[in-house]
């Protein structure tokens, strides 16, 4: 699920393109050579991940029978296989035109280990289908105590994945060819859960703190790496950073593709928002969902002035709430009688310190933002405008919601509101 | 008190103090020098652009970047400065010329009347590079700086 980008442009030439779900799986490759048209793999999934058959962009007339009208087109099928719940290949039910190498649960096949699609490698560990165990310990086995280490999505192969987990991350992306090309060409990701305290904190995370790092290594013509840089991508540092960010996707912003360089390299032209990492927990998973919704939206106008986002908004408090609530245990009884907290599904662990600070946080904060944009609506309809035209969002803005002095709550919210917008522009 | 109560009150204690804070939001550029109340410990970029289009505050909307460098850290564990030279050495950092990857102790841009320039990969409290400053030279050498508001999600 992680180190995916959008895009690869080959210091020889050729442009690769992928495409994602929004849960992080390919969807599709297209590879276009120097000088020749784009070839495109589309990749047909169950929705537990399994990639049950690719085919590519060709279509293949099927011809009436004078032989020249055609019918109808049929796809041309690269491969087809059936599994077994924990992943076997069904024999007599596997096709392979040539060299597709992934297959259960996305994850790549070894052949040469145990014979074909008989052995996986995921991103620690190799996978047997045929017994359902990994081959060596879960790394992050000390969190679930109740499973043998060698268990494979918690034995219940039907409605599980195994998810590969959620963490801060550190990239080393090579940038070729003057600033043109640029290849992620390695990653670590912090996973060790004995290393850290998950009651405060959702996911673990490196030496150098919370945050997706990117380290660009700029190479001259010669192949010579002149220069190196570090970058962050949504860094949770300081008081106000901390305050406002959580995870990946809640924040100002969110994880972008190959760091802050790449709007760089792609002159800001674009959507730079990775949406194919998985959110760290079910508070970064409401956020992401919310993001995805005002990405969606055409000539957008921002996080505060779009009244559009009204409704993704409120759906964002409802999540934050219902997270918040399901989760939270009596604090004075977490450290004195043992209660636990509710599991988060992303984790697989109790809820954290932080995620449940940062839904209440959060749940507060929107709170705050629909308040405002149910007022702005009001406002333009009374004008004569229609609130939801891209080109009315100017018409009433944060500035005209301070409240007088005894309007105690509208003008702390327009201060809140104030202070946020402008820390983002 | 429950704790939900005091994370309310925590919060909106908080968010009132922001504004006098010291914040990382405000940046200072003239034609020597960009400053900022927090330090530049991560690389910004100076890129020269060739407009097409402005919109009603004479902001640049449509334009190609014709030349870009960057400005960081000579190394990571170097001290770093809250102000940053264009055309003067700074202690610790140097430019890097991203379109032939040459490494120069000061703006390899040269900052001429009649062009626009624009700074970004900027951060703020709440974002990691969103800012960005465009500079406009005049034909007449006055040097001007645009603050455009970036649209971001949260």
């Amino acid at each position: 699920m992680y180190g995916k980008i959008g895009q690869i442009t080959k210091s020889g030439g050729g442009i690769l393109d992928y495409r994602y779900a929004a849960s992080g799986q390919r969807v599709s490759k297209a590879f276009t050579p120097p000088g020749e048209a784009t070839k495109t793999t589309w990749y047909l999934r169950e929705p537990s991940g399994n990639v049950l058959a690719t085919i590519s962009d060709k279509r293949i007339p099927v011809y009436e029978s004078d032989g020249m009208t055609v019918a109808y087109y049929d796809v041309d099928l690269l491969s087809a296989t059936d599994y077994y719940p924990f992943g076997m290949q069904m024999p007599g039910r596997v096709f392979n035109s040539g060299g597709y190498r992934f297959g259960f649960g996305g994850y790549e096949k070894d052949n040469e280990v145990s014979g074909n699609g008989n052995s996986y490698t995921t991103t620690y560990r190799h996978y047997d289908p045929r017994i359902g165990r990994f081959k060596s310990r879960d790394p992050k086995a000390g969190q679930f105590p109740w499973w043998t280490p060698y268990q494979y999505a918690g034995n219940r192969p039907i409605d599980g994945i195994d998810l590969e987990g959620a963490e801060y991350i550190t990239y080393l992306v090579r940038i070729y060819d003057g600033g043109s090309g640029a290849a992620v060409i390695d990653k670590i990701d912090y996973r060790d859960a004995e290393n850290f305290n998950y009651k405060a904190y959702s996911e673990s995370f490196g030496p150098e703190g919370r945050g997706v790092k990117f380290i660009y290594q700029y190479v001259n013509d010669a192949g010579t790496v002149v220069k190196t840089r570090e970058e962050w991508d949504v860094r949770q540092e300081g008081m106000t950073n901390r305050l406002g960010r959580h995870g990946l996707f809640m924040g100002a912003g969110a994880v972008t593709t190959v760091g802050p360089l790449y709007d760089i390299i792609k002159s800001g032209a674009g959507n730079t928002y990775d949406w194919s990492q998985s959110p760290i927990d079910g508070v970064d998973a409401a956020a992401k969902k919310h993001d995805l919704a005002h990405d969606a939206i055409d000539n957008y106008q921002g996080w505060l002035e779009d009244s559009r986002t009204l409704a993704s908004d409120r759906e964002l408090v409802e999540d934050f709430d219902a997270y918040y609530n399901e989760h939270k245990a009596p604090w004075w009884k977490l450290y004195t009688t043992g209660a636990v907290r509710g599991i988060d599904k992303y984790t697989g662990r109790e809820a954290s310190d932080e995620a449940l600070f940062a839904a209440k946080s959060g749940s507060i904060f929107f709170g705050m933002v629909n308040r405002y944009k149910e007022w702005k609506i009001g406002q333009l309809e009374s004008m004569g405008l229609d609130p939801y035209a891209a080109e009315n969002q100017g018409a009433v803005s944060i500035d005209d919601y301070k409240g007088k002095w005894y309007q105690f709550r509208r003008n702390a919210e327009y201060k809140v509101l104030k202070s946020a917008a402008e820390a983002t522009e | 008190m429950s704790k939900s109560i005091i994370v309310i009150i925590a919060f909106i204690s908080i968010w009132f103090l922001l504004p006098s804070c010291k914040t990382c939001n405000n940046y200072v550029v003239t034609k020597e020098y960009i400053e900022n109340s927090c330090k530049f410990e991560s690389p910004f970029y100076v890129e020269e652009i060739k407009v097409d289009s402005l919109d009603t505050n004479g902001i640049p909307v449509k334009y190609e970047v014709t030349r870009k460098v960057s400005a960081g850290l000579k190394e990571q564990n170097l001290k770093p400065a809250r102000k940053i030279y264009f055309y003067e050495n700074t202690q610790n950092y140097d430019w890097l010329d991203i379109n032939n990857t040459s490494v120069h102790d000061t703006l390899p841009i040269d900052m001429s009347p009649g062009n626009w320039y624009l700074i970004r990969g900027l951060k703020t409290d709440f974002t990691t590079s969103a800012k960005k400053i465009f500079i406009h030279v005049t034909d007449s050498g006055e040097f001007k700086t645009y603050h455009p508001r970036i649209i971001t999600n949260w």
